[in-house]
């Protein structure tokens, strides 16, 4: 009653109620920072929100890769075997140099995403071919290292994860590099407008000839391209590449990408959105760890964040 | 059409037809015959087949869960977490007795279920993103409630259905084969069985002709975590441990034995049979390889071909009948 009597206040308070909602990711960023900056004055120091970021940097490259994937209606559920693959790979070639020990690695889990995307364009659903290709990574990643971890040989290697450029962390460099490529890529090259659009409407794309299967091709070999990457991260920072770990990163990447507002069914989501979704997943971690919560009990809010994070988006999309 | 078309083939391509589809019979029939052979007749032992018998049993359970959510056109990745609450509520409080542990067990189990029902039918979520989530959600709070430790400390009387053998066969294979059969009859006597298989087909078609799916979908989903309680107790009472990490691997497990039965992931074809079979073959091959000493390594990676492979066969013959 009171609003009817105040309709420009009423007006300019579905003004802000809009905003919200048309910006609900980025509300929710600011939110998350805002509470975890009260709750702890450890959050907002320099050290702890380099040191942050710079962890999330692997989670944040898988989370693009996934975004992706989820772009072209798909999944990847390989990027927890593809790190732990990509890092025995790394440490066992780099006894031939580095870059050799690089370029070896970016070839075979590109090749692995060449699989994955040929059995996904043989009409196989994408949850099942890369849960297949959950197991082989992974015991490939056993039998190169026969079960064992591999201690890195090259020192220098872990430069990528420790030094810093301006004092900020070389892994933040590598995250936004990427981040700001494929922010390019995904709204100006043709071949990325190709990825909205096969998710979209398969058949629609297929008929205004765009080549279906060659952009499922290159998704699938840039998840595990940009896994590769990841994996560079990972390797770096444990100085040792560990076969049996980085379990469940999938389940991180596909929370990450689907807290910034990617849609699983295809055609919606952003770079955008995955970074922010990446950064809230890290802030809210980040901010229980400061607390001291139990990890056990964490693992349950991040069941709970998912389910909310999935709400509102559906909502959102809903309401536009 | 398609009678006319199989009188008109050759007989030979009328005895490959018939062999695919009784393919899951045939490809277990030479798996025995191989496995006879190569472990020169160890492996159809009565020994050997009863300790098959009782592996699969768990995963079995859990597998007749998978196979009605995704006969749905679901999927639930929280059939592990939920069989690992479920199994630590039945000894977490050990003082209240045997009958109520039971019963907290199963309510564990129900209630999980239930909320996978609520986000899926009413929040209308993805099962995907529903059962992913539902998965944190079961093993934080049961790692929560031991603080991560397992439970060792168990009364005897908690542990008499996993000592209980009649005929020398472990209780739990008792249990798994009257469970798939009281689901069989579900599926294929009752109307809630057709209403299971009408929404999974073409949920709005279901919707059309007067079935409530929501209703379906959600006691679909109170089912499974009633049938994951159940794998829950007999986990805890055979191995005497309550474990909140128990039955990681029992997810993927119990999706692959569902696709390897040629259950479709879309939902509304497949039998639970089948997935049955599935189950069978899984566990004949993690039997072989361990007789023959293949590295626990490999197994994985075979796994992952397996269902890659049998997929591809689905589809194929899919594609070939339209």
């Amino acid at each position: 009653m009171k609003s009817e009597a105040q309709p420009l206040g009423n007006s300019q308070l579905h003004k802000v109620t809009a905003f919200i909602r048309n910006h609900n990711l980025y509300v929710l960023l600011v939110l998350s920072i805002v509470i975890a900056s009260l709750l702890s004055e450890q959050f907002l120091t320099y050290q702890n929100i380099t040191n942050l970021l710079s962890q999330m940097s692997i989670i944040g490259i898988l989370a693009i890769a996934q975004m992706m994937v989820m772009l072209t209606a798909g999944i990847d559920l390989s990027h927890g075997s593809f790190i732990a693959l990509g890092s025995v790979l790394l440490a066992t070639t780099m006894d031939a140099g580095v870059p050799v020990a690089i370029a070896a690695t970016f070839g075979c889990l590109t090749l692995l995403g060449f699989v994955n995307g040929f059995f996904a364009n043989r009409g196989i659903h994408p949850f099942i071919v890369t849960l297949g290709m959950m197991g082989i990574a992974r015991t490939l990643a056993l039998v190169f290292s026969d079960g064992q971890t591999v201690k890195v040989p090259a020192a220098a290697f872990e430069n990528i994860a420790y030094s810093t450029l301006f004092g900020i962390p070389v892994p933040i460099f590598i995250w936004f590099g990427v981040l700001l490529i494929f922010h390019r890529f995904l709204k100006y090259h043709p071949t990325g407008r190709h990825i909205y659009a096969v998710g979209g409407n398969q058949e629609a794309a297929r008929l205004t000839g765009i080549n279906v299967k060659k952009i499922k091709y290159v998704v699938y070999m840039l998840s595990g391209f940009l896994a590769t990457i990841s994996a560079m991260i990972y390797t770096s920072r444990i100085g040792a590449a560990l076969p049996d770990k980085a379990v469940g990163y999938e389940m991180d990447s596909i929370a990450a990408a689907v807290i910034g507002g990617t849609s699983l069914f295809g055609g919606v989501g952003a770079v955008k959105g995955a970074m922010v979704g990446v950064i809230i997943y890290g802030v809210i971690s980040n901010i229980l760890n400061l607390m001291g919560v139990s990890p056990y009990f964490q693992q349950f809010l991040k069941g709970l964040i998912i389910l909310a994070a999935v709400y509102i988006n559906t909502r959102g999309q809903r309401d536009s | 059409m398609e009678q006319l078309k199989i009188a008109g083939q050759r007989p030979q391509t009328l005895v490959w037809s018939k062999l695919f589809e009784y393919r899951l019979i045939v490809l277990m029939a030479l798996l025995i015959v191989l496995m006879t052979a190569m472990t020169d007749g160890t492996f159809l032992q009565w020994g050997n087949i009863r300790n098959l018998l009782s592996q699969s049993a768990i995963v079995g359970i859990l597998t007749i869960a998978q196979c009605l959510v995704i006969l749905t056109g679901g999927i639930d990745l929280s059939v592990g977490a939920i069989m690992a609450a479920a199994s630590l509520a039945y000894v977490i409080q050990q003082d209240i007795g045997l009958m109520l542990s039971i019963l907290l067990a199963v309510a564990v189990g129900a209630l999980f279920g239930a909320f996978n029902g609520f986000f899926v039918t009413r929040i209308k979520l993805t099962p995907f993103i529903v059962t992913l989530a539902t998965m944190e959600i079961a093993r934080g709070l049961s790692s929560t409630a031991v603080r991560g430790e397992p439970i060792f400390n168990i009364r005897s009387e908690f542990l008499t259905f996993g000592s209980m053998r009649p005929l020398g066969i472990p209780l739990q294979v008792y249990v798994w084969i009257v469970l798939v059969l009281a689901t069989w009859f579900l599926l294929h006597r009752t109307t809630w069985g057709k209403a299971v298989y009408a929404t999974g087909g073409n949920e709005r078609a279901a919707k059309l002709s007067g079935i409530d799916t929501r209703r379906t979908k959600m006691s679909v989903y109170v089912y499974a975590g009633l049938l994951c309680a159940i794998a829950g107790i007999l986990f805890t009472s055979r191995l005497a441990i309550g474990e909140p990490s128990a039955g990681d691997s029992y997810n993927l497990d119990s999706i692959a034995a569902v696709v390897i039965g040629g259950v479709a992931l879309s939902g509304g074809e497949g039998k639970l049979s089948h997935a049955m079979i599935g189950v069978l073959i899984f566990a004949m091959l993690n039997n072989f390889m361990n007789l023959l000493g293949v590295s626990p390594f490999y197994q994985q990676a075979l796994k992952g071909i397996i269902i890659i492979l049998a997929i591809y066969v689905n589809i194929r013959k899919q594609g070939s009948r339209h």
